[in-house]
C-alpha cells in the first residue's frame, strides 16, 4: 500500500475514533491492534504489542512524572502554593493589573499540578473571572490572562508534559527541563510586562480598588517564611539536576520530600491531605501513562507502514530552508491543537518529526522547547483552540462571547509567538543553560 | 446476586486504587533510600532502578479500570458534549462496546504471551533476573478489570436508553 494511502487510513481512523469520545489511550490501542494484526502477521503481533506496551512505561526517564505531579500535589492541598501567591499579592500593593498578574501566577500553579490546560483554564475560569469582573476588570485582563497561564505552565519546571516530551523525543530529560527554564522566565515577564504597561496606558482594563495597607514587617516576614524556603527547595531541585548531583528522578523526589517537611513545618500537613495528594498525583500518572501505553506501537507503525520515511522524503525533495519546514511544522501542530490536547499532539506527531527535526539538522534539544511551547500556544489559537471552548463553557450564560474570548486571548497568543520567534532566531536562549550542565 | 458480584468488582477497584497510591509512595521511598545511600555512604543499590521502573507499570494498570469508572480517562468531548443527552449515551455506548473489544483482545493475548514466558523460564536480561511471565502478567490483569468495568458502563448505557426519562437515571453501575 502507497505510504500516503496508509497516512489518511492511519490518521483518519484515528480523528474518527477521538471525534466520537473515546479515550485517547484506547484510540491509539485500536489502531495499534488492527495494525499489528494486518502488518505483523496476527496473534505473534499482538504479542509483541503486549511486550511493547510493558517497555513503554517500564522506563527511567519517565519515573519524575509522577513524582512532579506529586510535589505540586502536596504543594496545592497543604496550602503552601496558596501561601505564595498571598505573600506575592502583598507586595504587590495597588500595581496596576494586580489581580491579572496574580491570575497568571496562580493558572501557572494549577495548570503544572493538574496537567491539563483545559482543565486547569475551566476550573480558574469558575473561580476567579466572576471577581474579577465584580471588580470591573475587563475580559482582556481577566479570561486573557488565566488562558496566557496555560502556556506558560509548560515551560515551567517542574512539567510532566516537558518530561514526556524529552522521554518521546529522546532527549535527556535533566538537560530539557534546564534548557525550558529561561524560555519560562522570559514568558512570564513579557506577560507581567503587558499587564503592567497595558493597565498603565488604560486603566479602565482593571480599575484600582482599596487594598489593606500591609506593612513592611508583615511582608518582608510572610516573604522569609512562604516564599524563601519554596524557592530554595526549587532551586535546588533545578541546581541538582544542572551541576549533575542527582538524576531528575531523584531531584522530583527531593522536592516531593521538601515540600512534604515545608507543609508539615506551616501546619498545612496532615494524613487527609497527604492522601488526597496521593490520590490526585496517581489519578494524573495514570491518566498521562495510559496514553503512553496506548500509543506504544504507534511509531513504529508509522515507519512499518513507511509514512515516517515518505513525509521525511517529501520534505527533503521541496528543498526548503530548513526555518521554512520549521514554520510549517509550527502551523501543522498549531492546526492540531485546535481540536487535540497537548499530549495526544505529541504521541501523533513525535515519532514522525523527530525523524525530519534530525534530516533537517535541528538541535533535538531547541526543536523540542520550540514544539513544547507550540503544543501550549496550539490550544489558545482562535478559532477553535480548545481552551477557548473551555473558559467559555464555564463562564456565565451570555457573559462573554466567543469573539470577546478571541480578542482577550490575542494578546497572549501574541507573547507567546514572540517567545517562540526569540527560541528561533536567538537558540542560545535555550541551550545555553544546558551547556553549563555537568 | 449481580449487584454483590458488581459490589465485590467495584472493591476490588478500590483496593487497586489504594495499591497504586501505595505504589507511588514506594517508588519514592526506593529513590529516596538510592540518594541517601549513594551520596553518604558512597553505596549504590543497583536493583532500585529496575525495580522502580517494574513499579511505574504496576502503578499504570492498577489505575487503569480505577480510573474508568471515574470517567477520568483523557478524551476529547467538545464534540460529544454538543449532541443531545440521548445521542451522548449511544456514542458512550459504542465507545464502551469499542473499549471492551480492545481490552479483551489484549487481555488473551497476555495471558497467552505471559503463559509462553513462563513455560520458556524467560528470565529478565538484567540485574534481579525475574520471571518476564510474573512481571508482563500485570498487562492483562490490568486490562481484564478494564474489560469488565467496560461492559458494567455497556449495562448503564442500556439502562440509561431505556429509562423514559434519560435525566432521572443516575444509577451507578
Amino acid at each position: 500500500m502507497e505510504w500516503w494511502l496508509s497516512l489518511v487510513l492511519i490518521f483518519g481512523s484515528m480523528f474518527i475514533l477521538f471525534s466520537i469520545g473515546l479515550p485517547i489511550a484506547f484510540a491509539f490501542l485500536s489502531i495499534n491492534i488492527i495494525g499489528v494484526i494486518f502488518l505483523w502477521n496476527g496473534s505473534s503481533g499482538l504479542n509483541q504489542l503486549v511486550l511493547n506496551m510493558f517497555n513503554s512505561i517500564s522506563t527511567f526517564s519517565l519515573l519524575p512524572i509522577p513524582m512532579f505531579i506529586l510535589m505540586g500535589e502536596i504543594m496545592f492541598r497543604t496550602g503552601l502554593g496558596l501561601k505564595v501567591f498571598e505573600t506575592i499579592g502583598k507586595w504587590m500593593g495597588k500595581v496596576p493589573g494586580r489581580l491579572s498578574i496574580v491570575t497568571v501566577g496562580s493558572g501557572t500553579l494549577f495548570a503544572v499540578l493538574s496537567g491539563s490546560s483545559v482543565a486547569s483554564t475551566s476550573l480558574l475560569g469558575s473561580l476567579l473571572v466572576p471577581d474579577m469582573q465584580k471588580r470591573g476588570y475587563s475580559h482582556s485582563m481577566s479570561v486573557g490572562p488565566i488562558l496566557g497561564s496555560a502556556g506558560l505552565a509548560s515551560m515551567i519546571p517542574p512539567t510532566a508534559l516537558g518530561v514526556l516530551l524529552a522521554s518521546l523525543a529522546s532527549i535527556p530529560v535533566g538537560h530539557f527541563l534546564v534548557a525550558i527554564v529561561l524560555p519560562g522566565i522570559i514568558l512570564a515577564f513579557l506577560f507581567l510586562f503587558y499587564i503592567i504597561i497595558r493597565c498603565s496606558l488604560q486603566p479602565h482594563l482593571a480599575p484600582s480598588y482599596e487594598v489593606e495597607d500591609i506593612p513592611l514587617v508583615e511582608k518582608i516576614t510572610d516573604t522569609i517564611k512562604y516564599i524563601l524556603p519554596l524557592s530554595i527547595v526549587i532551586f535546588l531541585l533545578l541546581g541538582f539536576i544542572i551541576f549533575g548531583i542527582a538524576t531528575p528522578t531523584q531531584s522530583a523526589v527531593l522536592g516531593a520530600v521538601g515540600t512534604l517537611l515545608l507543609s508539615f513545618f506551616y501546619g498545612g500537613f496532615s494524613w487527609a491531605k497527604i492522601w488526597d495528594s496521593l490520590t490526585g498525583a496517581f489519578r494524573s500518572s495514570v491518566m498521562i501513562l495510559m496514553i503512553i501505553i496506548g500509543s506504544t506501537t504507534f511509531g513504529q507503525l508509522l515507519s512499518y507502514t513507511g509514512i515516517t520515511q515518505g513525509l521525511v522524503q517529501l520534505l527533503n525533495g521541496l528543498e526548503f530552508h530548513p526555518i521554512v519546514i520549521l514554520i510549517l511544522i509550527q502551523i501543522l501542530l498549531l492546526m492540531l491543537g485546535c481540536f487535540m490536547e497537548p499530549l495526544s499532539i505529541m504521541m501523533i506527531t513525535l515519532p514522525v518529526l523527530m525523524p525530519i527535526a534530525n534530516t533537517m539538522g535541528y538541535d533535538p534539544l531547541w526543536f523540542g522547547v520550540i514544539i513544547l511551547l507550540n503544543m501550549q500556544i496550539a490550544t489558545i489559537t482562535p478559532p477553535f483552540g480548545m481552551d477557548l471552548f473551555a473558559i467559555k463553557g464555564v463562564m456565565p450564560k451570555n457573559s462573554i462571547t466567543m469573539t470577546e474570548i478571541y480578542i482577550a486571548v490575542l494578546p497572549f497568543l501574541l507573547l507567546n509567538l514572540l517567545l517562540m520567534v526569540i527560541l528561533v532566531v536567538f537558540p542560545s536562549v535555550s541551550l545555553w543553560l544546558p551547556s553549563l550542565m555537568k | 446476586m449481580t449487584k454483590r458480584i458488581v459490589a465485590i468488582f467495584h472493591s476490588l477497584l478500590t483496593l487497586m486504587g489504594v495499591l497504586g497510591k501505595l505504589t507511588i509512595v514506594m517508588i519514592s521511598l526506593l529513590i529516596l533510600l538510592e540518594v541517601i545511600s549513594l551520596k553518604l555512604f558512597n553505596y549504590s543499590f543497583n536493583w532500585v532502578l529496575e525495580l522502580t521502573e517494574y513499579l511505574l507499570v504496576f502503578l499504570t494498570l492498577f489505575g487503569a479500570a480505577w480510573l474508568l469508572r471515574q470517567d477520568g480517562h483523557i478524551r476529547f468531548d467538545l464534540l460529544i458534549n454538543r449532541f443531545n443527552v440521548k445521542n451522548q449515551v449511544i456514542f458512550g455506548i459504542i465507545n464502551s462496546i469499542i473499549g471492551f473489544l480492545i481490552s479483551i483482545t489484549i487481555t488473551i493475548s497476555g495471558f497467552i504471551t505471559s503463559w509462553g514466558l513462563f513455560q520458556r523460564g524467560v528470565k529478565t536480561e538484567t540485574m534481579l533476573q525475574l520471571p518476564r511471565s510474573l512481571l508482563i502478567v500485570i498487562i492483562p490483569i490490568g486490562f481484564l478489570f478494564l474489560a469488565i468495568q467496560f461492559s458494567l458502563n455497556i449495562i448503564a448505557g442500556a439502562k440509561k436508553l431505556r429509562a423514559k426519562d434519560l435525566a432521572k437515571v443516575t444509577e451507578d453501575i
